[in-house]
């Protein structure tokens, strides 16, 4: 899983001076209590969580239902079926239409093989419209795709109740919705199979392999095909890449177990019949052995693994042809970062050929490719031969979906790497798109040359809506300078292929690369690229891009990777990459460059702006650098206006005039006479402090920032809130005396403080309020009316 | 009376460079470190202000920006500023535009008097007026990008 509790980070200005804390304790359940609830931590610290939050019963009913599912999804994980449908039955009490719950409940009756409960459950999930119908966590073959999971689940259902037509419908709709998804075609495999339709069967197992070429059911229900096809010794080939793939998957040994009975080999047969036995029983020696490799690859993986500095200087810009599994494959490791994997099935008879594009990357003696998934590996090097197999990251991201530390992935020649010149300029990777909303630059401002600010958002992690507004300086930049604005975000659909970390980013890069030659063809005379965190690194990488028509970069805190440990979220190895692949890179930097990099970010490993500016410099890349600003903490700060007021018109004069600098933060009065230099209500000085009620704000819109949210109070127990991540909702909210009150709900994989929080909402001019925290007299939030 | 706050933003160029203004009422990309003179003076109905003026000279021209503080807030009538500035500089009005100026309404006018072209911006904020402006030799002078730049980049606080 990918994402933060709160993408944006857990900013908070923290000035000197001033000191903001932008919520009051929580007393019920607060966003760590709900992110263990959700999973951060495992199934046992899920029912913990899960079960105080249901016991203090200080939850509303917007949010309670998911205590109960996600409390159920951990009991599933657990195998205590019981307890697992007694919650998903609860939740579906307050929230009929929940669509994980009937999807819980469909794979409890699935495992019980109740098929005629399980088609009403994946039915029920198929119709749902409740908020999380469609929204799944970000894996590879499931972004956004639960629908399509419940066709797939469903035709299976329908297909082991005997009938194997009506299946075929659910595979085929589930296929449509879902194009990456590689279940829809294995079980459309298995269907065809019964219907001894063995060439269409193969075809749609061969399908599901390229759908996801790390699918080892997809590989099991091949070699199953093959199987009853009567290619008992091909299909051995498949269960093996199956076992490979996934060496704790019981059934392709029991399937290979058969299969080599049939062939004579009474010896392998029961060794698979045993390692069967034993990962059934959960025996801990299940895989004591290990998976079979041959000598010579063994022999080389049993050498130390190389380190960064080898790494580097045997794969970069190089190309190398190499065995992974049943795949022969070539691999591009080209010089700027950008991967590109082809491999062709060595099946017999298979004509199966399948193109992965990326990224990727070498730090802490882990080679890691970033395509549909993410695959670190160790190198090993012996006899002339180099073997490379997965790395033994525990709970990395990058590592997501993988298991079986030690496998061989690849194993070829040392000789057998050649010179690569190809790179994303010369040779462009697969692009990823990016949802783009045109803001034009406010009208009667603009002189001088017509300029674009492509500005791209960090990635929420979801597939539920597209960021509700831009950073608060980037409007303001639309608004001062008259740029138009191209609003980037992580997109909501069109997606071909996932991928992760950097190979979305070059994806992406490619895109914008794409589309900036577009826009200045269309007549931009100036172009401007930036992004936070994601877009961030998206704009890292279009930065080393040659030959575009880009006049400067803005990097707002680029990260690629994971996030530090904070909270109740559990350690990411990958974390460390912001800064190791950051390092890397900014070398190749090309165009006059801005980097923020704030304290306390979640993403910030070390230092990265210091090393940055004397890298730029010393290539003679204009470059300024905000490293650290006093005041600002965590990965949302370019969000605060006080940010925009210290730093956005030096980053303008920047960008105009690009050279090498730095910037003086804009001072802070004590008295400010500038609603984004309000830190604290002693700064409001003898200015009358008009409380806003009910009655002042009722129907009106409000972006409200840090938070990027644009509410909209809609009765004196209603706010609409369209949030970063969150997609729409309404809150319950009230007026008490002089406070504005309200109460975030949570949604399906999004974690939210649920406890009340109280502000006085202060009138600042009569488009601007402060949101102040009377506590502490500090400001929480800066609202200001839009559209 | 020299009191200026430069941001180190494009320091050390000819470029422009950031100007936070001491009293925090505005924020301008001065080409040079500008100069600050005031004048207490009344307007025509009596009422009291402050002219707050920030300026510097190039090889180009001058480039200012100037501040009205009035005693009581005022409305704002924009013909009257703009003839009021026509007849400050002894000129002749050659454009008169509407603008919007870091979300505000305001006016662009360029005059030509006996030195040159005076290019003016009038933006009233809070009730305070302010005049951007730059002054060269001639028509070109005016309409150069620089001038442009700076012109766009004024900010009052609000």
């Amino acid at each position: 899983m990918i994402g933060t509790p709160r993408p944006l980070g857990a900013a908070a200005l923290a000035a000197a001076m001033f000191a903001i804390v932008p919520f009051l304790p929580a007393r019920a359940a607060d966003i760590d209590q709900w992110s263990l609830c959700m999973d951060r931590a495992g199934a046992g610290a899920a029912i913990k969580a899960c079960s105080e939050i249901i016991d203090a019963k200080k939850e509303l009913a917007d949010s309670l239902p998911y205590a109960y599912l996600y409390r159920g999804k951990a009991e599933l994980q657990q195998r205590a079926g019981d307890a697992a449908m007694k919650d998903f039955l609860a939740a579906l009490k307050l929230e009929p239409q929940l669509a994980h719950a009937h999807y819980g409940l469909g794979l409890l009756y699935k495992a019980r093989e109740d098929w005629p409960h399980a088609i009403a459950e994946f039915s029920k999930t198929f119709d749902s419209t409740a908020e999380d119908a469609d929204i799944d966590e970000f894996a590879a073959d499931s972004e956004g795709s639960l629908k399509a999971a419940a066709l797939t689940e469903r035709g299976y259902a329908i297909f082991k109740s005997g009938d194997d037509k009506k299946s075929l419908a659910d595979f085929d709709a589930a296929s449509k919705l879902c194009s990456t998804c590689s279940a829809p075609w294995r079980d459309r495999a298995l269907a065809l199979d019964v219907e001894q339709k063995s060439a269409d069967a193969l075809a749609a197992a061969d399908h599901a392999i390229a759908a996801d070429p790390r699918s080892s059911p997809a590989f099991l229900v091949r070699g199953i095909v093959k199987s009853h096809a009567g290619k008992t010794a091909d299909a051995v080939q498949d269960y093996s890449e199956a076992i490979r793939l996934l060496p704790s998957f019981n059934l392709p040994y029991r399937m290979r177990a058969s299969a080599y009975r049939t062939l004579g080999k009474t010896k392998e047969a029961a060794a698979d019949a045993k390692t069967a036995d034993a990962l059934e029983q959960n025996s801990p020696d299940a895989l004591a052995s290990g998976p079979l490799v041959d000598p010579d690859a063994a022999k080389a993986a049993a050498a130390p693994a190389l380190g960064d500095a080898a790494l580097l200087k045997i794969f970069s810009a190089k190309t190398w042809q190499a065995r992974q599994g049943i795949w022969q494959v070539t691999l591009e490791f080209r010089r700027d970062g950008t991967f590109r994997q082809r491999a062709k099935d060595t099946s017999p008879g298979s004509a199966l050929e399948v193109d992965q594009d990326g990224a990727w990357g070498a730090s802490r003696g882990e080679l890691c490719l970033y395509m549909s998934i993410g695959l670190c590996l160790t190198a090993h090097e012996a006899d002339g031969m180099i073997a490379l197999t997965r790395s033994e990251i525990v709970g990395s991201h990058a590592a997501e979906g993988l298991a079986g530390a030690g496998t061989l992935e690849y194993f070829g020649a040392a000789d057998a790497f050649k010179d690569l010149d190809a790179d994303a300029t010369s040779d462009p990777v697969v692009e990823f798109p990016i949802d783009e909303k045109f803001l034009p630059g406010s009208a009667g401002v603009a002189r001088g040359p017509k300029t674009l600010f492509y500005y791209m958002h960090g990635f929420d992690g979801r597939a539920r809506a597209r960021p509700p507004v831009p950073e608060y300086f980037v409007t303001k930049i639309q608004e001062t300078r008259g740029w138009d604005v191209i609003d980037g975000a992580y997109p909501r659909s069109g997606v071909a292929v996932i991928r992760r970390f950097g190979g979305s980013n070059w994806g992406a890069a490619e895109f914008v690369a794409r589309r900036l030659k577009e826009l200045k063809a269309q007549g931009y005379e100036r172009i401007f690229v930036g992004g936070q965190s994601w877009g961030g690194w998206n704009s890292l990488l279009l930065d080393t891009m040659r030959d575009l028509p880009l006049d400067g970069v803005v990097l707002v805190v680029p990260s690629c990777c994971g996030w530090r440990a904070t909270g109740a979220n559990s350690d990411d190895p990958n974390f460390s990459n912001n800064k190791f692949y950051f390092d890397e890179i900014i070398k190749n930097a090309r165009y006059p460059t801005i980097g923020l990099f704030f304290l306390g970010d979640e993403y910030e490993p070390a230092d990265r702006g210091k090393a940055a500016a004397d890298v730029l410099t010393k290539l003679g890349v204009p470059n300024l650098m905000i490293d650290h600003p006093p005041g600002f903490e965590g990965h949302g700060s370019g969000w605060f206006p006080p940010f925009d007021y210290q730093y956005r018109p030096c980053m303008v004069a920047f960008l105009v005039h690009p050279v090498t600098t730095q910037c003086a933060p804009r001072p802070i009065a004590k008295i400010a006479p500038d609603f984004r230099a309000i830190v604290t209500a002693d700064q409001l000085g003898q200015r009358k402090k008009t409380l806003a009620h009910l009655a002042d704000l009722l129907g009106r819109h409000f972006n409200v920032f840090p938070d990027g949210d644009l509410r909209t109070i809609l009765s004196a127990d209603k706010t609409d809130v369209d949030a970063f991540g969150m997609g729409d909702s309404t809150y319950a909210s009230s007026f008490k005396g002089d406070d504005y009150c309200v109460r975030a709900r949570v949604k399906y994989a999004q974690p939210q403080t649920t406890d009340e929080i109280c502000l006085n909402l202060v009138k600042w001019s009569s488009a601007e309020y402060l949101a102040i925290d009377k506590a502490t007299g500090d400001v929480a939030q800066w609202w200001v009316e839009g559209q | 009376m020299a009191l200026a706050v430069l941001g180190s933003c494009g320091a050390g160029s000819a470029e422009a460079a950031v100007f936070y203004s001491p009293d925090g009422l505005f924020v301008a990309e001065f080409p040079g470190p500008p100069t600050f003179t005031m004048t207490k003076a009344k307007t025509a109905k009596g009422t009291p202000f402050e002219e707050r003026r920030w300026s510097t000279e190039t090889t180009d021209g001058i480039w200012s920006v100037a501040a009205f503080l009035y005693a009581t807030p005022r409305g704002t009538n924009y013909d009257a500023a703009v003839s009021g500035a026509v007849a400050a500089a002894r000129g002749r009005l050659l454009s008169d535009q509407p603008i919007r100026q870091a979300g505000s309404d305001g006016r662009e006018i360029v005059v030509k008097d006996g030195a040159g072209i005076l290019r003016e911006r009038i933006v009233s904020v809070r009730g305070n007026l302010y005049v951007i402006a730059f002054h060269g030799k001639d028509a070109a002078a005016a309409a150069a990008l620089a001038v442009d730049e700076f012109l766009i980049s004024f900010e009052a606080a609000g």
